[in-house]
């Protein structure tokens, strides 16, 4: 599971704290089931890990537009999902997590397109992936993480030390 | 250098979300493997892979810029046109299998072999023949939207509902007294596997073209 605390990364980042951990299961499966397939997808050609992690960013992305689509079309399915009787959802720890200042920032004045893109970035993943992955040109990339950047920085503007703040 | 300090914060930002796995919050990667291999799936799950299908697919087509290759071989016995032609043939036929078991009606036909080893191939010949006047493009269409309907059908669809085995219209031994039990899970994934599958040949057959040139 190397690649989970990822996972788990961007989905804090971009869903409500409650929801996080069953979008993180849809992730696998989706990605497992994929995965059993790859002997016959051109990911097989290429170096072990970066097919791994841009896939698990397609995912990614997949899982959320379909939960963001649910949720928009139906607002009552985030009470109906799907947790287990004996999950005692109360003990949700994720509630209770620090997202760090800058992070929490970047949450709240980036569009949802700019944080995808910031998000993917501090994950490593390629421009030319992440373009992919979007259907955008890398020129697009490029302009969303620093618009990103630039609305943080206005956010934060006068003070040196941004973790300062907290 | 302002921009390399805020990007800096934010890497230490997401370092330390990093480090959320030691919180025992989600579930285990081998109560994960398990839900993977059932046919249990969430629809926002089938909605991922569908989309994963459907782009894969979509990519492809826009890589080989279709027009110019639409009569060549891609099979002993079929162009590239019959082969977005038959793929088309099915995703109509599993958005149509799903939406009638989620609305609750019964089946009046059976495709002969579908699941077994000798393949359907007398519902594959007529159906991609009923599309021989069909351009690459609309069989292209027509796949995009099919695909997209099933997409936003499994969205609506409670977890129940995808659970629930049910006869499907697939006789895989050509006895359509014997139906294939399944759910609607199932048939989204069949068809996730059937696209991919044929998304990878197409893909390998045009690798060779190129690199025979």
């Amino acid at each position: 599971m190397l690649y989970a605390p990822v996972v788990k990364g961007w989905l804090i980042v971009s869903v409500k704290a409650a929801e996080a951990d069953d979008l993180f299961q849809d992730i696998w499966v989706v990605f497992y089931r994929r995965w059993q397939q790859w002997q016959f997808l051109p990911e097989m050609g290429l170096p072990e890990a970066k097919p791994v992690a841009s896939f698990l960013y397609k995912t990614f992305r997949f899982v959320l537009e379909g939960h963001r689509r649910r949720v928009s079309s139906n607002p009552e399915s985030i009470e109906e999902m799907d947790v287990p009787d004996n999950y005692d959802s109360s003990n949700r720890l994720l509630q209770q997590l620090d997202v760090g200042v800058c992070m929490d920032v970047a949450r709240r004045v980036c569009s949802p397109e700019e944080m995808d893109v910031l998000l993917a970035k501090l994950a490593g993943i390629s421009a030319r992936d992440i373009a992919k992955t979007l259907s955008i040109s890398e020129s697009v990339v490029d302009h969303r993480f620093r618009k990103a950047i630039s609305r943080l920085r206005k956010r934060l503007k006068g003070t040196k030390n941004p973790k300062a703040r907290k | 250098m302002v921009e390399n300090t805020i990007y800096n914060e934010l890497r230490d930002d997401w370092d330390k979300l990093l480090n959320v796995p030691r919180l025992n919050t989600f579930p285990a990667p081998e109560a994960i493997l398990l839900e993977a291999a059932s046919p249990n799936v969430r629809p926002v799950a089938l909605f991922a892979e569908l989309e994963d299908a459907r782009t894969s697919w979509d990519e492809l087509f826009k890589e080989i810029r279709s027009r110019e290759y639409s009569d060549k071989l891609v099979t002993r016995f079929w162009t590239l046109k019959d082969m977005a032609a038959h793929v088309a043939s099915w995703a109509k036929e599993f958005r149509r299998q799903v939406e009638m078991v989620a609305n609750g009606e019964a089946f009046d036909y059976a495709i002969a072999n579908a699941l077994s080893d000798e393949g359907p191939n007398e519902w594959n010949r007529v159906e991609v023949e009923k599309r021989r006047h069909q351009l690459l493009d609309e069989s292209m269409e027509e796949f995009e939207s099919e695909t997209r309907s099933l997409q936003e059908l499994v969205l609506t669809l409670p977890q129940e509902v995808i659970q629930t085995e049910t006869d499907f219209p697939i006789a895989p031994t050509g006895d359509p007294s014997m139906l294939w039990k399944g759910n609607i899970g199932q048939i989204v994934a069949m068809k996730c596997l059937h696209d991919q599958w044929h998304t990878a040949r197409v893909r390998q057959w045009f690798e060779s073209i190129q690199s025979s040139r």
